[in-house]
C-alpha cells in the first residue's frame, strides 16, 4: 500500500508543472548550502546556537509554509483512500511516505546534513550520534508540517479557527517586515552580523532554540560533543517519541477527516456585511459589491486572507510600540494595503466558475471589476488609515505626516489597481468553490505572483517618495506636499487605468479566462488550457493598435503569455531576481548615501567594506548590477515570445480556420 | 435578409482539444417557439456545443445566432435574450439562495420592484423557499439546479439553454420544472434542453437533436427522427450504433 502510494504521488509529479519544482529546488538549494557552511564555518562556539536557529527557520518553513501557498501539497488526499480497505493507519503510513517524495524532503534533509558536517567538528562519537539525528529531526519536521495543516485546515471550519489561523500567519509576516527595521535600529549600535557569527546568540536564545523540538538535534550533537554521551541519547529518544506522538495525532486527524468530510457551517444574515449588503443602491454595481463583500465575510479563505492582511497591520504597531521603535507604527497602514494587494491577486481564481453569470450578462464585466475595486477600497483603506494616522497621532510623530500621505493614496489606487489585473490576467486555478475536498485552505498557488507584485508595489512608491524626499530633506515644504499631490493622483490613476485595462481584457478574454479556471492547467501540454485556446483559436487580435489601454492590454496579455509558456529554468532564474534585484540597488543607494554625507557606519553594506579608494566604484557597480538585474527581470516579462524552441509549442491558427461571428453564406 | 429567423441556430461548430476533436461541424437550428431536446451519449459533445453557442467557450470556427443576432459578433444584444443553465459550473457559493436571485436580477437592471416580485415568485414557484437562507454551498445537487434554472429566467429571456436540467432533480421537482418548461413554450419561449435520457426527450420535447461523436446524426421534429422505430431510444441506437454485448466477466461472480 505505501509502496502504491509513493508510485501515485511519483507519477502525479511527472504529469505536473516542473517549472515550481525548479524554482523551489534552486531557492531550497541555496538555502540548504547556506546552511551547510554555516555549520562547516561559523566559529564553534557559535556554530551550534546559529545552527539550531537555522533547523528552527526550515521547521518554521515546514509548518508555515502550506497555507501559504495555497493549502500545501494536496496531490494525495485522505478522501482518495477512504473506501479502501485497510485500516488508516496504513493511509497514514502511505501519505507519510508520500511526503518524502518530491523536491522540499530531499533539500531539506541536505540541509540537515550540517548536523553531521556539525559532529564532526566535535569528534566521531558527535558525528555517529548526528548521523542519526538527521533522518529523526527530518521525520519530525515533515510530520510537524503534516499535522499543523491538517490542524489548521479543521480549525477554518470555525470562526475562532480563521481568526487563530490568520494571527499565526500575520506573527510571522509582521516579524518578517519588523525584521530589517529591527536590525537597522539595533545596528546602529553595534556590528549585528559579525558578532551573531563569532559568538552566537546571547544566552538565553541559545538555551530557548536548543529546548525547541527543532533544536533537539543539534543539542543532541553538541551534548555528544561536550561527552555527555546520555543526554544525546535522551535527546534522540525524544525525537522518535515526539514523532510517534505526531503519528497518533495525524492519524486521528486523517480518521476524521474520511469519515466525515465537511464544508464550513454556513453563517447568515447579520454582522457588519449584512448590514451593508441592506443599504446598498439597487443596481448592477451595488450588487456586485453586495456580493463580494458577502463573500469576503463567509468564504473561509478570503476571510483568512482578509484577517491576514489585516493583523499584520496591527501586530507590526504592536511590535513598534513593544520594542520602543515606534517610528514603524506610521508604516503599518501601508503594510496593511501592500499585503490586502497581495492577499487578494487571486480571487477570480478563488470563485471559479462562477465567472460565467458575469460573462453572460451584458455589460457586466466592467460592474464586476469595479465592484470588486470598490470592494477592496472599502475592506483595507479605512483600517489602512486608522492604523497609520492614528498611530502617528498616538504616537505624535508629526515627521511621519506627508510620508503617509503620500504614500498611502499612491498604494491604495496601485494595490486596488493591481491586484484584480492579477486576479484577471494571471489567475492561479484551484478547486472549484463547490468542490472543495476536506480543505479548506485549498487553493491555487500564487507564489510566483506574490514574488512579482511585491516589486512592483514598491516600484509605484518611489515616484511619490523620491518628491517627498527632496521636500523634506531640502527643507522645501511645497515641494514636500507635492509629493502628497503626486501621491493621489498616480494612486487614482492605478485605480481607475489597471481596472480599466482589466475589465477590457475580461471583456475580450473572458471565456478565456473561464476555461483556464475550469479547466486548470493542463499538465500534458506544459500550457495552461487557455494558452493552447489562445495559439489555436482564431480569435487573435492582433496588430490592431488602437488607444492607450488597448496597447496596454496587449502588454498584459505578452505578459502573460510569457509567464505561462515559460519554461522551468527560465522561470527559476526569474524568481530568483525577482527576490534578489533590490538588494543591489538598496546596498549601493545607501552606500552612495553613506559616503556623500560621510555617515561612519558600515552595517552591512558591502561595499563600505572594500579598501577606500573602491568604495565609489564598489557602490556604483551595486547600482548598476541591480539596475541591470531589474531590466533583465522586465526583459523576461516583456519578450516577444519566440515561435519555436525554449519548449514553448505554438501551434498557430490553422489559414483555413473560419472566424467566429463571420456567419458563413452556405444556407443550412 | 429572413425577418423571421429561428431561436437559435449553431453553425459550423468546431472545438479540438489537443488531438480529441471534441465537437467536429455542429450545425443545429431551433425553430421558435420549439421544445428542444439535444440527445446524444456522454462525451458527444453536447455541453461542448452549447458552452460554445452561448458564449462561454470560443470556438475554433463557426459559431451561433439567437434570433439572428450573433453570439460572438454583438454579444450584449444576444446575451441580453438567452438564459443559461450550465451543468456543474460554481456561482457566487456564499450567498443564500435569495442573495444569489437578488444579485442576479439587479445586475441585468432590473427596478427593485420587479426584483422583489421576480426573486418571491421564483422562489416559491420553484419550492425553493424553505432554503432561501441556505448558502448555495450548502445546496444538494437538485436544488443546484433549481436555483441555476431561476437564475436563467430572472431577466425573462426569450430563449432558455438548459444543460442536464433534470439530472439530480426529485420526480417533484422535475414535474415542477417541466411545466414550467412547458408554460414558457406555450408563451411563445424557445427551450434547449440537453440530456442523455431519451424517455424524458420524448416526453417533453417536440423537437430533437442527435449528436454523437462531435457531429451531428439527425435532427427535426420527434416524429421525424424517431421514424419508424417503435421509440426514441431504439432510433437513437440505430443511428449511434449499438455496443457489443457484454456478457460479463469471468471473474466477477
Amino acid at each position: 500500500m505505501v509502496g502504491v502510494m509513493v508510485r501515485m504521488k511519483l507519477a502525479i509529479l511527472r504529469h505536473g508543472s516542473g517549472s515550481r519544482r525548479a524554482v523551489g529546488g534552486v531557492v531550497g538549494l541555496a538555502l540548504a548550502i547556506a546552511t551547510l557552511l554555516t555549520a562547516a564555518f561559523a566559529p564553534l562556539p557559535a556554530a551550534a546556537g546559529l545552527l539550531a536557529a537555522l533547523v528552527a527557520a526550515w521547521t518554521l518553513g515546514w509548518v508555515l509554509g502550506p497555507s501559504g501557498s495555497g493549502g500545501g501539497d494536496q496531490s494525495l488526499r485522505p478522501e482518495y483512500f477512504a473506501l479502501e480497505a485497510f485500516p488508516v493507519r496504513r493511509i497514514t503510513a502511505g501519505l507519510l511516505a508520500s511526503a518524502f517524495v518530491g523536491v522540499t524532503a530531499p533539500v531539506t534533509a541536505l540541509a540537515l546534513v550540517s548536523l553531521v558536517l556539525l559532529g564532526a567538528r566535535f569528534g566521531a562519537v558527535a558525528a555517529l550520534v548526528a548521523v542519526v539525528a538527521v533522518p529523526a529531526q527530518l521525520l519530525l519536521t515533515v510530520l510537524a508540517s503534516r499535522v499543523v495543516t491538517a490542524l489548521s485546515s479543521a480549525a477554518l471550519r470555525t470562526r475562532l479557527g480563521i481568526e487563530v489561523t490568520a494571527l499565526q500567519n500575520a506573527a510571522v509576516l509582521a516579524t518578517g517586515f519588523s525584521v530589517f527595521m529591527l536590525y537597522q535600529a539595533v545596528s546602529q549600535y553595534s556590528d549585528v552580523l559579525g558578532s551573531l557569527w563569532n559568538e552566537g546568540f546571547a544566552d538565553p536564545w541559545t538555551s530557548v532554540l536548543f529546548a525547541l523540538p527543532s533544536g533537539w538535534g543539534v543539542w543532541a550533537v553538541t551534548a555528544a560533543g561536550e561527552g555527555n554521551v546520555l543526554l544525546a541519547l535522551g535527546l534522540l529518544l525524544a525525537l522518535g517519541l515526539s514523532s510517534m506522538g505526531l503519528i497518533a495525532v495525524w492519524t486521528r486527524l486523517v480518521h476524521t477527516r474520511v469519515t466525515s468530510p465537511t464544508t464550513a457551517p454556513g453563517r447568515v444574515g447579520g454582522g457588519l456585511t449584512g448590514y451593508a449588503v441592506r443599504v446598498l443602491p439597487s443596481g448592477p454595481l451595488g450588487a456586485v459589491v453586495a456580493r463580494e463583500l458577502r463573500t469576503w465575510g463567509q468564504d473561509p479563505r478570503r476571510a483568512l486572507e482578509l484577517r491576514i492582511a489585516l493583523w499584520t497591520g496591527v501586530l507590526v504597531c504592536g511590535l513598534g510600540l513593544l520594542v520602543g521603535l515606534t517610528f514603524m507604527v506610521p508604516l503599518a497602514g501601508l503594510v496593511t494595503l501592500a499585503l490586502g494587494a497581495l492577499m487578494s491577486l487571486n480571487v477570480y481564481a478563488l470563485d471559479g466558475t462562477a465567472l460565467w453569470q458575469t460573462l453572460l450578462t451584458p455589460g457586466a464585466e466592467r460592474r464586476d471589476v469595479r465592484g470588486r475595486q470598490l470592494v477592496w477600497l472599502l475592506l483595507f483603506v479605512p483600517v489602512a488609515v486608522v492604523l497609520s494616522a492614528g498611530g502617528a497621532l498616538v504616537t505624535g510623530q508629526d515627521w511621519a505626516w506627508p510620508w503617509v500621505a503620500a504614500l498611502l493614496p499612491a498604494l491604495a489606487g496601485a494595490g486596488a489597481g493591481f491586484s484584480v489585473l492579477f486576479a484577471v490576467a494571471w489567475p492561479a486555478p484551484g478547486p472549484e468553490p463547490h468542490r472543495h475536498g476536506g480543505d479548506a485552505l485549498e487553493s491555487g498557488d500564487v507564489v510566483g505572483q506574490f514574488t512579482l507584485l511585491f516589486p512592483i508595489l514598491l516600484v509605484s512608491c518611489v515616484p511619490p517618495a523620491v518628491v517627498t524626499a527632496i521636500g523634506v530633506f531640502g527643507g522645501l515644504p511645497g515641494v514636500m506636499w507635492a509629493g502628497a499631490a503626486l501621491g493621489a493622483v498616480e494612486g487614482l490613476l492605478f485605480w481607475w487605468v489597471l481596472g480599466r485595462v482589466a475589465y477590457r481584457r475580461l471583456e475580450r478574454r473572458g471565456p478565456e479566462l473561464l476555461t483556464t479556471l475550469r479547466w486548470g492547467w493542463d499538465a500534458t501540454a506544459g500550457q495552461s488550457v487557455a494558452e493552447r485556446v489562445e495559439h489555436g483559436g482564431p480569435d487573435r487580435e492582433d496588430g490592431g493598435g488602437g488607444d492607450g489601454p488597448e496597447e496596454h492590454g496587449a502588454l498584459v496579455d505578452r505578459v502573460g503569455r510569457n509567464l505561462e509558456t515559460m519554461p522551468p529554468r527560465t522561470g527559476a532564474l526569474m524568481a530568483v531576481l525577482g527576490l534578489t534585484f533590490w538588494l543591489p540597488l538598496y546596498q549601493g543607494a545607501m552606500s552612495l548615501i553613506a559616503l556623500a554625507t560621510g555617515a561612519v557606519g558600515r552595517s552591512w553594506h558591502l561595499p563600505l567594506y572594500l579598501p577606500e579608494a573602491l568604495r565609489m566604484p564598489g557602490a556604483v557597480f551595486a547600482l548598476v548590477l541591480g539596475a541591470a538585474m531589474a531590466a533583465a527581470l522586465v526583459w523576461l516579462l516583456l519578450r516577444r515570445p519566440r515561435e519555436d524552441g525554449d519548449g514553448v509549442r505554438s501551434p498557430g491558427p490553422g489559414p483555413d480556420a473560419e472566424r467566429p461571428g463571420a456567419r458563413p453564406t452556405t444556407g443550412s | 435578409m429572413d425577418t423571421h429567423p429561428p431561436a437559435f441556430e449553431l453553425y459550423g461548430l468546431r472545438k479540438t482539444f489537443g488531438e480529441k476533436r471534441a465537437v467536429d461541424g455542429v450545425d443545429l437550428t431551433v425553430p421558435r417557439g420549439s421544445f428542444y431536446g439535444l440527445v446524444g451519449p456522454n462525451g458527444a459533445g453536447k455541453t461542448t456545443s452549447l458552452t460554445m453557442a452561448v458564449g462561454l467557450l470560443r470556438p475554433d470556427a463557426g459559431g451561433a445566432q439567437v434570433f439572428g443576432t450573433d453570439v460572438w459578433g454583438a454579444p450584449d444584444r444576444a446575451k441580453a435574450m438567452i438564459g443559461v443553465l450550465p451543468d456543474g459550473m460554481a456561482m457566487p457559493e456564499r450567498l443564500t439562495g435569495r442573495e444569489l436571485l437578488t444579485y442576479l436580477a439587479q445586475l441585468r437592471g432590473l427596478s427593485p420592484a420587479q426584483v422583489q416580485e421576480r426573486v418571491d415568485d421564483l422562489l416559491s414557484g420553484l419550492g425553493l423557499d424553505e432554503a432561501e437562507n441556505t448558502l448555495i454551498i450548502e445546496y444538494s445537487a437538485g436544488m443546484r439546479k433549481k436555483i441555476g434554472l431561476a437564475g436563467a429566467l430572472i431577466h425573462a429571456p426569450r430563449l432558455l439553454v438548459l444543460d442536464e436540467p433534470f439530472e439530480a432533480v426529485d420526480p417533484v421537482s422535475a414535474t415542477v420544472i417541466k411545466d414550467l418548461l412547458r408554460s414558457f413554450v406555450d408563451g411563445g419561449g424557445s427551450v434547449v434542453v440537453s440530456s442523455h435520457v431519451m424517455a424524458l426527450v420524448e416526453q417533453v420535447c417536440d423537437h430533437v437533436g442527435v449528436i454523437a461523436r462531435g457531429r451531428v446524426l439527425a435532427q427535426g421534429t420527434v416524429g421525424e427522427v424517431r421514424g419508424d422505430h417503435a421509440g426514441l431510444e431504439e432510433a437513437f441506437v440505430d443511428l449511434v450504433g449499438a455496443p457489443e454485448p457484454v456478457k460479463g466477466f469471468a471473474w466477477l461472480a
